[in-house]
């Protein structure tokens, strides 16, 4: 058993780098700010004094010509992390990320990979109102080519940002911005969490929850209600969203018979219904209730705080939501 | 590099198998064995024939959709690129890419390009890793007069400047933006030019259908770049003698009469070459025939490429998804 | 919004109900308060309201069909709503039932009225992985449907019931095999089409059995049943057959006779009869002086209004603090006691009109829940059909039952001299787990004395 010791989010992510920037000399960080000032969030903190200013580069704010660069150098030879810090701005390199990124491997026939890794932040809940506070996950997880990478802990955040420097197709790699002080159990030494794995954060009989990023601590609270009324919660963390692990989330359902899915994109045309409908089509037969979803208002996210806090599935609405599954007698 | 006999006579084979292969897959298209969007370079080889002669093997270029010229004068097989055009399994990207996608990532020609300046991030970033390989490898980055309207010009030419990265913007003016003509859609008071000057690049405006002009003026941005001085723009202006693309025919799209096309055929560059080398005797008119005898072998040897590779089979579909 | 109408629960130990008569039919618009359907339950037959305005949907529980408590019987829906989070049709049933009404402005296609089980996935599964019939499982899910754990109790329901899960019970498959019956071509008519030993029995009895096919064995020690059609109890009939054998067996009787004379008791209906029925309109009967009687008494005895009850861990006692008296009242289908409550604290007329009232309702069959409940001693009086005196089961769980005989003249000795008075068997029927010998014949011996000296009521 190898010696464990409580650290954030943002620490573990910090080590991530820096152990792949020690391991590999072709893996280099671009990004506005992650240089000289630290990072915005501090967790590129420290790299710029030990890797210098040539693998720690400081960028003007123009997303789509460093997003564009940071592919050009995936082309050739570099592994390359770009960090956009708010996936809002992502938006501003769309073009990039999908028209290129994304289809190079594909249309050069398998020539041309492009081993990218794009950090950017998600999440409503600091006041930051309707541009600073988007979850665009599933717009890159729609688009064939891409990885998708959602860490809900400090573990599965360093096991998989190190997995996904050394993949060689590009990721997008979503840090939940609230999530950042998340504590917990990390290893000391080297260890990866494979792409493509879910892990079960809780073992439940009676309702799967299947929980993103920061969803995760609010299913895994609403579970503990729900133990007090008798109602047994498993929570799913598919961690990878693409490519998902379709396996481990079928094989909870087929279990409990039951499913909320909860993501912190907006509910309409996204995550929750992609993993809902998967459930709906692959576990039909297991079904004991209807597969329901819960994700961020279909509205711009207001800034006023009481407002944010409305529009984000919270502990509440999957307690009475998980509440409805089950009849009178069970 | 010198302007030797055999310099000379490479950039016309180059330029002459450029002009060859555009006409012979625009007649392939009407047949309809090239299938897809073509966008024939027909008018340009100059550019691409100029800038690439100026370049190793190992350096970089960025294409356009307008993409052949580019390939087949960095060394690119014209049988290969060819099969891709017709979508056959042993085209350069197995039918995935088709024209506005071929690649050669063994010669450095990371791609032709769909988007309309989806080559500038790319060539900058190569120009960068190159810096940081300490590589000595310079990027060309290709692009159309429409594309240096796109923001994203903007911001490379920035981050070249102030990082002193090893690329060579090539603005390849042939006069249009589709069907919309350059002076209408694009500030000429001044050259385009002026926007990588604004950032304090070098700059030069040549004679586009002047191969040696291009030349020369590649063969001086690619020394500066080589050895560390930062990035340059080339400005070559040339013609655009075929439609944008092969169902722009004609002249309904209005952006040009046949007056000013006839003028400008007088100017071709292809032919106006072969003039100049007869003129000053560089080469012999047999010494040219043999050239060109020898791009129409090659070609037959393409076509026959095309001819023996299979349509490729829909199990291949889900392949190079993912690395 | 769709409403259901679900079996409710109606007394302590109700634990299911039988829907004996749909008063609506599918697509009926019903306001809210009329009674939509009639359900019985071991104790009452009661109607059950509709709780809002709107149309009746489709019938999730047949008549003759049981559900447990909280099962959906059927919606009211409102006007242009189909049934809620429908999932697609199950079984169609042979003979739909009636379309809807065409004003009723239901969207839903026609087919949808036609009979539907409105399972889950996972229910259907389970199911047919046990070989139940989902049209006789009572839903409790969210919206009505039938989930895995209504499937898990219908089995296990089965299961206790029969004792086993299998379609063919070991008395049928035992005497099939001793009787040579070919088990495929018997017609099961238990739960769920179970083979049944007296199915074997008609099944072997239709036929002519071959000698050489039957292995040499004893005859069958119980005779071939003749060939009338079995039917099964239902209803009350049923709930009264099997609390009357539990009852039985698991109440240790004692019995207790005394003829008392009955020339007091006599003279005393016939004298307060003409007051009473003045006053209440109700004929005063021996019946209601009994009960009086015997409350007046229990009064003083409560050590006899006491019922049964498990303490932890074994046989406890409550004593009650109301005497409550149930008058067994014999219906066309069976057997009912209504409760006189507070007995002790009624005039005589008071009990007489109650008596009436009750004896009334019980045999409209309209009997509440609390007119049956809370019953501390009863009461059974045969002397109408010419029975001299018989031995009561008690009512548990009661500690006594007084079962009264016929009124007659009877040759008795008084003083040396054999005279005709009218006579009066009464015959105790005690719980010795709560009562001993002496307790219930001093009850008895009380009971007597005021019976034969009924001035002793004023006391």
């Amino acid at each position: 058993m190898p010696e464990m010791r409580e650290i954030t989010i943002v620490e573990a992510l910090r080590e991530a780098l820096a152990e792949e920037m020690s391991r590999d000399p072709t893996v280099f960080l671009m990004g506005e700010d992650i240089g000289r000032a630290n990072g915005v969030f501090n967790v590129t903190a420290g790299l710029q004094d030990e890797f210098g200013k040539e693998r720690v580069i400081d960028t003007p704010i123009s997303e789509a010509g460093f997003t564009g660069m940071g592919i050009g150098a995936a082309l050739t030879g570099m592994r390359p992390v770009v960090e956009i810090l708010f996936c809002d701005f992502m938006t501003l390199a769309m073009d990039q990320i999908v028209n290129q990124a994304a289809k190079l491997y594909y249309m050069t026939g398998g020539q041309a990979k492009v081993p990218l890794v794009i950090r950017t932040l998600m999440g409503a809940g600091r006041g930051a109102a309707a541009q600073h506070s988007q979850s665009l996950h599933v717009w890159v997880a729609h688009i064939p080519g891409l990885k998708v990478v959602m860490p809900s802990t400090p573990y599965d955040a360093k096991g998989l940002l190190k997995s996904a420097i050394r993949d060689d197709n590009p990721v997008i790699f979503f840090e939940d911005k609230m999530s950042y002080q998340v504590k917990g159990p990390v290893p000391v030494g080297e260890y990866t969490i494979p792409l493509g794995v879910a892990d079960v954060k809780r073992v439940g009989t009676d309702v799967t929850f299947v929980a993103t990023s920061s969803m995760v601590q609010v299913a895994l609270a609403a579970a503990e209600a729900l133990e007090q009324e008798g109602i047994s919660a498993e929570v799913v963390d598919p961690r990878t969203l693409k490519p998902l692990d379709k396996a481990t989330i079928l094989e909870s359902v087929k279990k409990t018979g039951r499913a909320v899915v909860i993501d912190e994109g907006h509910l309409s045309y996204g995550v929750t219904a992609e993993i809902a409908a998967i459930i709906a089509d692959e576990a039909f037969d297991y079904l004991d209730a209807p597969v329901k979803r819960l994700g961020a208002m279909d509205v711009p996210v207001p800034m006023a705080p009481v407002l944010e806090q409305a529009t984000v599935p919270n502990v509440d609405q999957l307690v009475a939501t998980t509440r409805g599954l089950f009849g009178r007698r069970y | 590099m010198e302007l030797d006999k055999p310099l000379l006579r490479e950039m016309y084979y180059r330029m002459r198998r450029i002009r060859r292969f555009e006409e012979t897959a625009e007649e392939l298209y009407k047949r309809g064995t090239v299938v897809g969007l073509l966008h024939p370079y027909i008018g340009e080889e100059a550019v691409a024939a100029g800038v690439c002669l100026a370049l190793r093997d190992d350096d970089y270029i960025t294409s356009t959709h307008r993409g052949h010229g580019h390939l087949l004068a960095k060394g690119g097989d014209a049988r290969r690129l060819l099969a891709e055009l017709c979508g056959r399994l042993d085209g350069y990207c197995h039918g995935k890419g088709g024209s506005m996608h071929a690649a050669d990532l063994s010669l450095g020609i990371l791609g032709a390009n769909g988007v309309v300046g989806g080559g500038f991030g790319i060539a900058t970033g190569a120009a960068l890793s190159a810096k940081m390989r300490r590589s000595g490898q310079v990027a060309v980055c290709f692009f159309g007069d429409g594309a240096a309207n796109q923001g994203v010009f903007m911001e490379v030419l920035n981050m070249a400047a102030i990082w002193k990265l090893p690329v060579i913007y090539v603005c390849e003016n042939n006069g249009f933006g589709q069907y919309t003509r350059y002076e209408e859609a694009t500030v000429t008071d001044r050259p385009i030019g002026a926007r990588a000057a604004a950032f304090g690049l070098p700059t030069a405006q040549v004679d586009g259908n002047d191969v040696i002009a291009v030349y020369q003026a590649a063969v001086q941005a690619v020394e500066r770049a080589r050895s560390g001085q930062g990035p340059s723009f080339i400005e070559a202006r040339t013609y655009r003698l075929h439609g944008h693309h092969m169902g722009d025919v004609g002249f309904a799209r209005r952006y040009r009469t046949k007056e000013e096309l006839e003028e400008h055929m007088k100017q071709e560059p292809v032919g106006r070459f072969r003039r100049w080398l007869l003129e000053h005797q560089v080469l012999s008119e047999a010494e040219i025939q043999e050239v060109e005898a020898r791009v129409e072998a090659e070609l037959q040897e393409a076509i026959e490429f095309v001819n023996h590779s299979p349509i490729p089979d829909v199990s291949t579909i889900m392949e190079h998804v993912y690395a | 919004m769709a409403t259901e109408i679900y079996m409710p629960q109606l007394g302590l130990t109700m634990t299911e109900g039988t829907v004996t008569r749909w008063l609506k039919r599918t697509g009926d618009a019903v306001k809210q308060g009329e009674p939509v359907v009639e359900i019985e339950t071991d104790k009452v037959t009661t109607e059950i309201e509709a709780p809002t305005d709107g149309v009746l949907g489709p019938i999730l529980v047949e008549e003759g069909k049981t559900a447990p408590i909280g099962g959906v019987l059927t919606y009211v829906l409102a006007t242009g709503e189909s049934m809620p989070e429908a999932p697609q049709a199950g079984r169609v049933a042979a003979t739909p039932t009636a379309p809807p009404t065409p004003s009723a402005a239901q969207p839903s296609a026609p087919s949808e009225v036609r009979e539907r089980i409105v399972a889950t996935p996972r229910a259907r599964r389970k199911a047919h992985e046990l070989g139940i019939d989902l049209s006789q499982v009572p839903a409790s899910g969210p919206g009505g449907r039938i989930v895995e754990a209504d499937v898990r109790w219908f089995a296990d329901q089965r299961a206790a019931q029969v004792q086993e899960l299998p379609r063919i019970s070991p008395v049928a498959r035992r005497l099939a095999a001793e009787l040579g019956v070919d088990l495929s071509t018997v017609q099961g008519t238990g739960e769920g089409g179970r083979i049944r030993r007296e199915d074997v029995e008609r099944a072997a009895a239709a036929r002519q059995v071959a000698a050489a096919a039957v292995p040499p064995t004893p005859p069958p020690a119980t005779p071939v049943a003749p060939a009338g059609a079995v039917e099964a109890l239902t209803g009350v009939r049923r709930i009264v057959a099997e609390r009357m054998a539990r009852n039985f067996t698991t109440t240790p009787h004692f019995y207790l006779t005394a003829e008392v004379d009955a020339s007091a008791l006599t003279r005393m209906r016939d004298g307060l009869l003409p007051r009473i029925e003045a006053s209440t309109g109700i004929r005063l009967t021996i019946t209601d002086i009994l009960v009086k009687v015997c409350a007046h008494a229990l009064r003083e005895h409560p050590e006899i209004n006491v019922a049964y009850a498990e303490a932890s861990g074994g046989p406890g006692l409550v004593r009650q603090a109301e005497v409550n008296v149930g008058v067994a009242v014999a219906l066309e289908d069976g057997l009912v006691v209504p409760v006189i409550r507070q007995a002790d604290r009624l005039s005589l007329a008071e009990i007489t009109a109650r008596r009436a009232e009750l004896v009334e309702r019980a045999r409209a069959g309209k009997l509440s829940l609390a007119d049956l409940e809370g019953g501390t001693f009863t009461l059974t009086n045969l002397g109408m059909f010419g029975v001299d005196q018989f031995q009561a089961i008690i009512n548990a769980p009661q500690a006594a039952i007084l079962a009264v005989g016929r009124v007659r003249e009877r040759p008795v000795a008084v003083s040396g001299a054999v005279v005709i008075r009218p006579t009066l068997y009464l015959t105790l029927s005690l719980d010795h787990r709560l009562v001993d010998g002496a307790q219930g014949a001093r009850f008895l011996e009380r009971l007597a004395q005021l019976i034969e000296e009924p001035y002793l009521l004023l006391d």
